[in-house]
């Protein structure tokens, strides 16, 4: 592992070192949790890192609520994150958050480090993508452009992002509306921690006040390229009353969840337990 | 279940020879054969000479692991350093007494008989005159005799080498370990958590309280892993999981309330009454988990680890035999 890097202090620098380096070899390092372990195994020649590490800007780094939903740094950690009053309100990000490894990579590891390595595993991502969270993304020109996280994936680790842009904050909208919420993360793994999900489920769903759904937000990890914004389930559950959802309802949902998985066999698990795990879960999140 | 407690004799000796040195200044060097693998047996070994030489543990240090100084042993395994090194040290620090109080009775003008080590000092009990040690080491070693404060001595444990079928009294002593478990099941994942592990284990005396329950609770931690998530897995002789990403230990988060209840009993041939207890811990574990999720279950899992997926197919069997 062999690489340079050039650490901008301001966005400013930032911007022109992005500017300076379009026809280098370049990559992001923010917690380093992914990148680190990654060059390792491909030692990419001539590489450049533009260390994010020592950025001093607010809209980098800093966690806001905002008038609709609540603002995070993609430098914000998983530790700030998880210490934001504000985000206790929301069960399927802090439970996401908790799962991710372990403390001592929680307090290195960024919320854009997670959305950015774009793996089919990514825990907070995939919370995020339940949520319709909108990544805010900024280009050498100073300007920005706002893109749904449903849209930002495009493959096992590859996105939309631009050579000439850059991850500045991701936005969780819409949290005002719901009167109660049925939200969570359930990680299907072998252990408690340090774990990499076999198949994850991340659910936020807006009740109002007879538990009627009102917005429904379900995402699945793991189980495909990328991770997957269930739509036709989301559809299927709007409107309908989850305290009295019957055993066919349930399975419906569950059914139409499981449309957009594709899981693999591997070493840690086949096909079949990630689908039929998963499947069980997506049922038993009713049971709350 | 059963379990060797005075080492295995699976190589022609079982033994640990032990080489002690006490200097001027009364501060002493032991030289074991055992090796320190972080399982506190350099603790051990020091509280035990301290015990019988009366001088505190800051005065001793405990030298290991280098084989170009140490005498010989066959290894940190068969729960065996606590019990073969333990007697080895103490036969020698039986010599290294002798010849103390053989130069302590001159000077104190009383016979050996009467000699009790304690406080630093060794003391007629019936004049109640005393010397400090280092002064009895300086008076063998800078008058006549001229000798060092050195000894050394080899414990061969009364085992015997296995026969070609596997068999014989191959420890010098035995130990008896039960252990009961409670697990809870995800029956939507397939998922086993461990909730309680109750250990009760004959481990004649305890001698480090510490020391012992912190052996419990690592052989509990391993037996868990054994029982849920440790495997190497291979495919036509290669290695699939070669490194901790892929094999499973058990974190933090996975460990359960360990309860342990020590049996003590007197064990003769060991150290202070000590037995071997170390790996005993690990082993009934698996086992109980997986009685205790075939009793959850009704149907028993016959392979380990019990992963996640083994006890979600278990169940899916089952409920399709049942409608079948
Ligand atoms: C032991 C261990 C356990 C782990 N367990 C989990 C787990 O349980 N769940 C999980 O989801 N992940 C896990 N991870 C992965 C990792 O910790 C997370 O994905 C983490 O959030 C990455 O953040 P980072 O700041 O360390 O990213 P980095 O390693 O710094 O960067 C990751 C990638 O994103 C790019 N990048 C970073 N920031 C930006 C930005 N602002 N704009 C554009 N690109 C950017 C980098 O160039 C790089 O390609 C684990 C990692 C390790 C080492």
């Amino acid at each position: 592992m062999d690489f340079n890097t050039i650490t901008p202090q301001s966005t400013a620098d930032l911007l022109n070192v992005i500017q300076a380096n379009q026809e280098n070899n370049f990559r992001f390092g923010a917690g380093y949790t992914d990148l680190i372990p990654e060059l390792q195994i491909q030692n990419e020649k001539g590489l450049i890192v533009i260390n994010l590490a020592q950025l001093k800007d607010h809209d980098f780094t800093e966690i806001k609520a905002e008038k609709s939903g609540i603002r995070i740094g993609a430098l914000a950690t998983m530790t700030d994150t998880l210490s934001e009053e504000n985000l206790r309100k929301i069960p399927v990000m802090i439970e996401a958050i908790e799962s991710l490894a372990s403390v001592q990579i929680r307090s290195m590891a960024t919320v854009g480090g997670n959305i950015c390595t774009a793996s089919p595993a990514g825990d907070v991502s995939c919370a995020l993508v339940a949520l319709n969270a909108e990544c805010e993304i900024l280009n050498v020109e100073h300007k920005t452009r706002t893109i749904s996280i449903k849209d930002f994936f495009t493959g096992v680790k590859t996105t939309v992002l631009k050579k000439d842009e850059i991850l500045r904050s991701v936005f969780i909208p819409n949290l005002e509306c719901a009167n109660r919420t049925l939200s969570g993360f359930i990680k299907i793994g072998n252990r408690n921690s340090m774990e990499i999900a076999l198949a994850s489920l991340a659910y936020h769903l807006m009740l109002d006040e007879n538990g009627i759904v009102t917005n429904a937000g379900v995402a699945i990890g793991s189980v495909a390229k990328s991770i997957m914004f269930t739509e036709t389930a989301c559809e299927f559950i709007m409107g309908k009353n989850i305290g009295i959802l019957s055993e066919a309802d349930k399975e419906r949902f569950a059914d139409l969840v499981m449309e957009y998985a594709s899981p693999i066999s591997d070493i840690r698990a086949s096909a079949w337990y990630r689908s039929q795990a998963l499947w069980n879960m997506c049922k038993s999140i009713f049971l709350e | 279940m059963l379990h060797v407690g005075g080492g295995a004799k699976i190589y022609p000796s079982d033994g640990c020879g032990t080489t002690l040195k006490m200097d001027p200044y009364g501060f002493l060097t032991i030289l074991t054969g055992s090796s320190e693998i972080g399982q506190g047996s350099e603790t051990v070994l020091a509280m035990m000479a301290a015990e019988e030489l009366g001088i505190g543990l800051e005065k001793i240090k405990v030298i290991n692991s280098d084989t170009n100084i140490k005498p010989w042993d066959v290894g940190v395994h068969a729960s065996r350093t606590s019990f073969v090194a333990g007697n080895s040290l103490l036969g020698a620090v039986k010599i290294l007494k002798q010849k103390l109080a053989s130069r302590a009775a001159e000077l104190l003008n009383t016979n050996e008989k009467f000699l009790q080590f304690q406080n630093g000092e060794i003391k007629s009990k019936k004049t109640g005159d005393s010397f400090k040690i280092d002064k009895v080491v300086r008076a063998l070693h800078f008058k006549p005799p001229n000798e060092l404060c050195e000894v050394s001595y080899f414990y061969e444990p009364s085992s015997k080498f296995q026969d070609k079928e596997y068999k014989g009294n191959v420890s010098g002593c035995y130990a008896f370990a039960a252990q009961a478990v409670e697990v809870e099941v995800d029956t939507f994942t397939g998922k086993v958590d461990v909730l309680n592990v109750f250990v009760g284990q004959d481990v004649g005396k305890v001698l480090n309280p510490m020391g012992i329950e912190g052996q419990i609770d690592g052989g509990v931690v391993m037996g868990i892993g054994y029982a849920l998530s440790e495997e190497m897995i291979y495919e036509n002789g290669y290695l699939l999981n070669p490194t901790f990403h892929d094999y499973k230990l058990q974190t933090a988060r996975d460990i359960p309330e360990i309860h342990f209840y020590p049996i003590e009993t007197n064990e003769e041939s060991g150290p202070f009454g000590a037995k071997g207890m170390a790996e005993a811990p690990l082993v009934p574990t698996p086992v109980a988990i997986a009685n205790a999720v075939s009793n959850i279950l009704g149907v028993e899992i016959n392979s380990l680890p019990i992963t996640p997926e083994k006890v979600l197919r278990a169940i899916y069997n089952k409920s399709k035999n049942e409608t079948a």
